[in-house]
């Protein structure tokens, strides 16, 4: 007897702890979305900028900014126009303006410049899927210059073997070599899939493929990534590639992996409470943006599941952990009543925190997770 | 779950050839001990994926759980020989003890009917639980004297499919 409760209470306290996932619907999903795309609609100048970080317990504008995250809002809050949310439209070509004013000849093509010494491609990569993302729901071509810019400027940054280097040398107008991304080579691929959906036959997919086959063959040996990239980016071109053509075998088994890694990360973090034993035992609670990443990587797989009947036996289970991370970022975002009591209710409402601090990606990251919950949510009731 | 990955999960956590050495030497009350025991790992295998719902636990993290408890199980058996139950209840009371408890429900058996009733199905978990029972019967029946050799063997399969179902659980989507 001595032995079944010490196994029981034993995995129980440390092992089987509960997963608090919630259970929300989709007009739960759907208001945290607007009331995200809220705060950045609150929290966003005249110029284009948003608040970039601000600590709340302090009620301080703790400063800084990011070009890529910038791009990474702008994608999300035109993912939010084309869920049903069309405020969000208005204040994402606000921050795509404030982009274009920083595009610079690159690799013939544009790049969006960061003003450092060497340029990172991730504000490039990811206003190209930002524009992508109008594109394809708006049927506008307002920007599609610029979009086939900043794709000409990605597929200057490939490197022979599909890596992506992560910067651009704006003196030597070519890439700098041997220096590598964990988010950009996925943010590239999928950018450049979604332009060969948009655009097909102006031989956008070959690039991506070459970026593809390498993420699914190589990236994280060939880069020493260790453990393997936690990349939702990878995973939405995955689910993009789906759209144009069938993922081949390598793909699949990619897709496979990185359910492996979604999916542990996404169980533990539905056992972190605010409690002091799970602090102890699972440590505290992840940053609204990396739980927002770890949804965007399970909808992804969903979706490539629905895409390809291949990788259908992942469909229920991506879902699970899909609806999981909704219901945690419902529960974790700070609600209309709980931002009166804080200094500013205008820059707490609708926002994640950690440690009494938010940053703009806390934003980008689960709205736009979401956002890609609804469809599954929806097609459940 | 496969149907023999099931089999070979709920053989390996039954351990026949070590059970043999803590069973009475009676065969009938052996088989009514087994036959109770095959019951209510059915009924637990049955019943297992409502109550990891109720509990909120994750089929996978539950395939950890199962394959962190059988790695411990076969370690032991591995390295130490089988333990002295002490003394049954007389007669056909040694159905239940010790036949049923605590020599054949064992926690780690229980966890495995569990698991194999969630990923694997009733009809799974019937067949290989019934072959794990018959197989205790038939150690008893047919083996002369305890043969460690065979509760070793039983040992190490167990855990390489400890950690296989590790493996399986942590990178489960």
């Amino acid at each position: 007897m001595t032995v079944w409760v010490a196994v029981l209470v034993g995995l129980r306290l440390f092992i089987l702890q509960p997963e608090r996932c919630g259970d929300v619907g989709p007009a739960e999903v759907r208001t945290a979305a607007a009331a995200a795309v809220d705060w950045l609609i609150r929290n966003q100048q005249p110029d284009g900028q948003w608040l970039y970080r601000y600590d709340a317990t302090g009620d301080r504008d703790l400063g800084g900014y990011n070009v890529a995250r910038h791009a990474g809002v702008a994608f999300s809050l035109y993912g939010a126009a084309a869920a049903g949310i069309p405020a969000a439209l208005k204040f994402a070509d606000r921050g795509s303006e404030w982009l274009r004013r920083r595009l610079v000849p690159a690799g013939g093509g544009v790049a969006v410049d960061d003003h450092g010494v060497t340029v990172g491609i991730g504000g490039s990569a990811l206003w190209a899927l930002a524009l992508g993302e109008r594109r394809l729901h708006t049927a506008d071509d307002l920007y599609d210059q610029e979009l086939r810019g900043l794709g000409r400027f990605l597929v200057s940054q490939i490197e022979p073997n599909g890596a992506v280097a992560e910067r651009w040398d704006p003196t030597a107008d070519q890439p700098v070599f041997g220096a590598y991304s964990p988010f950009f080579t996925g943010e590239a691929y999928f950018a450049l899939a979604r332009l060969e959906r948009l655009f097909p036959g102006e031989g956008w997919g070959a690039a991506a493929d070459r970026i593809g086959h390498y993420l699914a063959t190589e990236r994280d040996d060939a880069e020493d990534w260790f453990p393997a990239v936690s990349d939702h980016w990878g995973a939405y071109g995955l689910a993009e590639t789906a759209h144009w053509r069938e993922l081949t075998e390598d793909e699949l088994a990619h897709a496979e992996t990185l359910g492996g890694i979604f999916g542990p990360q996404v169980r533990y973090a539905s056992q972190r409470t605010e409690s002091w034993f799970t602090h102890v035992t699972r440590g505290r609670q992840t940053l609204g943006a990396g739980l927002g990443t770890l949804g965007e990587g399970t909808t992804s797989l969903w979706l490539a599941a629905r895409l390809d009947s291949r990788l259908g036996h992942l469909s229920a289970d991506a879902a699970e952990r899909s609806r999981c991370v909704a219901g945690l970022l419902v529960e974790r975002q700070v609600d209309v009543a709980e931002s009166f009591g804080y200094a500013d209710p205008g820059r707490t409402a609708g926002a994640w925190f950690q440690f009494g601090v938010t940053q703009m990606d806390d934003q980008q990251h689960p709205l736009s997770a979401l956002l890609r919950t609804l469809p599954i949510l929806e097609e459940e009731t | 779950m496969n149907l023999w990955l099931a089999a070979l999960l709920l053989v390996a956590a039954t351990n026949p050839p070590r059970r043999r050495a803590e069973l009475p030497k009676g065969l009938a009350i052996v088989a009514a001990g087994a036959g109770l025991t095959l019951v209510v790992l059915v009924g637990l295998g049955v019943a297992g994926a409502t109550a990891l719902e109720k509990l909120d636990i994750s089929a996978p993290t539950f395939r950890v759980a199962v394959g962190l408890v059988l790695l411990v199980r076969g370690v032991i058996d591995l390295f130490l020989s089988p333990f002295d139950n002490g003394e049954g209840l007389p007669g056909w009371r040694a159905v239940l003890a010790p036949v049923f408890f605590p020599v054949l429900f064992r926690p780690e058996l229980a966890l495995v009917a569990v698991a194999v009733g969630v990923d694997g199905g009733a009809g799974r978990l019937v067949f290989g639980a019934t072959l794990a029972m018959m197989l205790v019967v038939g150690s008893v029946a047919w083996l002369r004297r305890f043969d460690r050799a065979l509760d070793r063997m039983a040992s190490v399969v167990l855990i390489v499919l400890a950690v296989d179902r590790l493996i399986d659980g942590v990178f489960a989507l």
